[in-house]
């Protein structure tokens, strides 16, 4: 679904974002990015949803037979359409503060233009899935970092993306709420969505069977397949 | 598409709302903008409708020879009057007319000593709209003087060629100004929308991460600077029409020659066409800027 084919990033002059990064990725796969602050995870997940394009390589992206982007080729508007595809998960949540839980995650929706009766039923599916139906009323304020960040992930899986990823989602959280975001994580890849999840959470990493692909200085240094 | 638009509309306010002080401190000071823009327009609008002379200013009075007094003669010469180029109407003022008029301006002691009436017919011709500069004026007043059956005919040459000296620095001064005005209110709004955009940027963030397109994250704040332009204009219309109301004091003609409400329309049109392309031009910056 997705392939790094030898990409390579840089930002300035003598800092290698990336090197000949070259890797797979399979639909309804769920893989741990793992390396220390700085090897280039939020790299990979930037040229994935395109924020960035890489200077050596290309990223292919595809999802079924008629949807396929490339990086060299995508443009702006294609971009956008990607992006509806994803859902994209931060460790600071970034959430609305001046809307409550359903309008954060209706959000997306919106951009999307569904209509307000279909906003309503995917919020609340979602809302469950994620534990936090009981706070749809709650201003981001009002909820504990795990609550927040279950909304974030909430909003990530409303477009029903092909693919979760996920900047360290349990970077600002303690161990046991860093589980249940995992399991969380775990639920929806169950369900057949794609999880590409950037920790440097070794405990957690260990705990679970997933493949990970490790980063070091912007270059894989052990995968456990390609 | 219904909703997303009750959805963006709904986000301009909200845009408004966030920042109720930088908000009203943005309408206030686009009400400035907007007032001495109002005061400019009508400088323009009052110079150029007076310049060249409105139709009493530019009057010509012709006063016939005593031998062409009678009634066939002064229709005569009526009629060759209307046949000269830049004739709009014609008005004739007999004795007895002319009297009353007299009389009215200046009271009848002046007169009530004579037992007869001194005073002779006239006719009042006024110019078509393209001779009451003061230059066509004058060519008109030669053609009448022309005809033998005028013994004297007069305009207000002086007062038309005073009007014609200032109508184009007037005009040209108070356009020039307008223009400077409309970049201040340009950068006022750009700058509104700039410091909302800052404080809500984790909305312009959760946009692109969502897949927005362009339009839809620019149509909020785009409207909420058209917002902040109207609302603002709102004052420039009051300013109007209290200047309106102040300049009916030095000349109650002046209120007619400046047709408020195309004014007010005009004011409040400029201000959020400069808006909204002061708001789309911020906001397609910042998208630039940060790669969305």
């Amino acid at each position: 679904m997705i392939s790094f084919i030898h990409v390579s990033k840089k930002y300035e002059k003598d800092w290698k974002a990336l090197q000949d990064v070259h890797f797979r990725l399979d639909r309804g796969e769920f893989v741990f990015l793992t390396g220390p602050s700085g090897a280039g995870k939020t790299t990979i997940l930037k040229l994935i949803y395109m924020d960035e394009r890489p200077d050596i390589g290309e990223v292919l992206i595809s999802f079924n037979k008629d949807l396929a982007y490339r990086s060299a080729e995508t443009s702006l508007s294609k971009i956008q359409l990607l992006r509806r595809r994803l859902g994209i998960v931060f460790q600071d949540f970034k959430l609305l503060p001046d809307r409550n839980v359903f309008e954060n995650v209706a959000f997306a929706l919106r951009v999307a233009g569904y209509s307000s009766k279909r906003i309503k039923l995917r919020v609340y599916e979602v809302l469950t899935l994620t534990g936090i139906s009981h706070k749809a009323k709650n201003l981001p304020h009002q909820l504990s970092g795990g609550e927040q960040q279950r909304v974030s992930i909430a909003r990530a899986m409303a477009n029903e993306p092909y693919i979760i990823l996920a900047d360290e989602p349990t970077g600002n959280l303690d161990p046991q709420t860093s589980h249940e975001i995992v399991k969380i994580f775990q639920n929806i890849n169950a369900s057949g969505t794609a999880v590409l999840m950037a920790t440097h959470d070794y405990s957690l990493i260990n705990s679970l069977p997933y493949r990970r692909l490790q980063l070091n200085r912007g270059a894989l240094v052990n995968r456990d397949f390609i | 598409m219904k909703n997303q638009l009750g959805y963006l509309l709904l986000e301009a306010f909200r845009g408004f709302r966030s920042d109720k002080f930088l908000s009203v401190t943005s309408v206030i000071t686009i009400g400035i903008c907007t007032s001495v823009f109002a005061g400019l327009l009508l400088a323009f609008t009052l110079v150029w409708s007076l310049g060249g002379g409105g139709a009493s200013d530019s009057v010509i009075r012709v006063f016939p020879g005593a031998k062409y007094e009678s009634q066939s003669s002064l229709d005569g010469l009526e009629s060759k009057l209307h046949r000269l180029q830049g004739v709009d109407s014609i008005v004739f003022v007999s004795k007895d007319d002319a009297l009353e008029e007299f009389k009215r301006d200046f009271g009848d002691e002046m007169i009530r000593s004579l037992d007869w009436n001194p005073l002779p017919h006239s006719f009042l011709i006024y110019p078509a709209a393209g001779f009451r500069s003061s230059a066509q004026n004058k060519l008109l007043l030669d053609r009448v003087q022309r005809l033998e059956e005028v013994e004297e005919a007069s305009a207000n040459s002086l007062y038309l060629a005073w009007l014609d000296k200032w109508r184009v620095p007037v005009a040209g001064g108070s356009s020039l100004l307008m223009l400077l005005v409309g970049g201040a209110l340009s950068l006022i709004i750009h700058n509104a929308v700039k410091l909302n955009l800052y404080s809500r940027r984790i909305l312009v963030e959760n946009m692109k991460y969502c897949g927005a397109g362009h339009l839809f994250i620019l149509a909020p704040f785009l409207l909420e600077g058209v917002l902040l332009g109207v609302l603002g204009s709102f004052i420039g219309v009051l300013s109007l029409a209290f200047l309106l109301g102040l300049s009916r004091l030095v000349s109650a003609s002046i209120p007619g020659l400046v047709p408020f409400w195309a004014c007010a329309f005009s004011l409040m049109g400029a201000t959020a066409g400069i808006a909204a392309i002061a708001s789309a031009r911020t906001v397609r910056a910042f998208l630039r800027g940060h790669a969305v």
